[in-house]
């Protein structure tokens, strides 16, 4: 992840992606028979993940090693627990509207788009992407984190509500 | 609306702490957007590692708990800009 991180120029996205491509083929290639565990597995992934970098940076011609990891970090800094949902006088606020919706509205805009499409109104990964103009990764890389996101926002709140022990 | 994570299998919800390499397949997986090595690969992983599958199980759970809002009053509740907005039912036009 570190080696993709610094090839993507701190692209957290499109490093996970070009991991998760680089393990997703070396285990075809283990289920396969074609890969033994005896060679030097992290350098062959390694090798897939520069050879999928630059094969992706030639066709995009899109180059962000500028961007350092801490800008991009910034940009993805969590917004704050909604305290419409944590405060003691919260109830009124909460027993006014849905917390998901509320969870919802605290996510990034991105986030939150992708969420909606995808599991509210049952769009495809494909569809999402083709309405909010990015590609089908973005959409996947941005429906995990806004997933993941949305359940740590709900969890205080259930637990507070003595939903789950 | 129901429960919260009334819809998680067993005990209460953990907080969720996927591998960072495996966030976009576990939430896939938990879509069933999956498919070939990427699902094989996933469901091996989620197998051999307690955090993925704590995470998958979670991801789950709260999709039905999304999908309970479905009908409900979305576009005037999540201010989504008017931008992105237009953006949507422009495509849909399109796709009609």
């Amino acid at each position: 992840m570190r080696h993709s991180m610094r090839l993507c120029g701190g692209d957290q996205d499109w490093a996970q992606d070009l991991v998760q491509d680089a393990l997703i083929a070396g285990f075809s290639e283990l289920r396969a028979g074609r890969l033994e565990l005896e060679r030097n597995v992290k350098s062959w992934l390694l090798q897939v993940i520069t050879n999928r970098f630059i094969n992706q940076y030639n066709r995009n011609k899109k180059w962000t090693a500028e961007r350092r990891v801490e800008d991009v970090e910034a940009e993805q800094a969590e917004q704050p627990l909604s305290a419409k949902i944590e405060a003691p006088d919260a109830t009124v606020t909460a027993s006014l509207e849905d917390p998901i919706l509320l969870a919802l509205s605290d996510l990034q805009e991105d986030q939150r788009a992708c969420v909606l499409m995808v599991d509210v109104q049952d769009m495809s990964y494909i569809e999402a992407a083709e309405v909010l103009k990015v590609p089908v990764g973005t959409v996947r890389s941005r429906l995990a984190r806004g997933r993941l996101k949305l359940y740590s926002l709900l969890l205080p709140y259930a637990k507070s509500r003595r939903y789950v022990s | 609306m129901s429960a919260l994570f009334n819809n998680y299998p067993v005990g209460a919800p953990p907080e969720l702490h996927p591998c960072e390499h495996m966030i976009t397949l576990v939430s896939r997986r938990s879509d069933d957007s999956l498919r070939g090595p990427a699902k094989w690969y996933t469901d091996f992983h989620v197998m051999t590692c307690t955090n993925c599958r704590e995470a998958l199980a979670g991801l789950r759970a709260l999709r039905l708990e999304i999908k309970s809002i479905e009908g409900e009053t979305v576009h005037a509740t999540l201010k989504l800009s008017d931008q992105r907005w237009q953006q949507v039912r422009d495509q849909m036009q399109q796709s009609d």
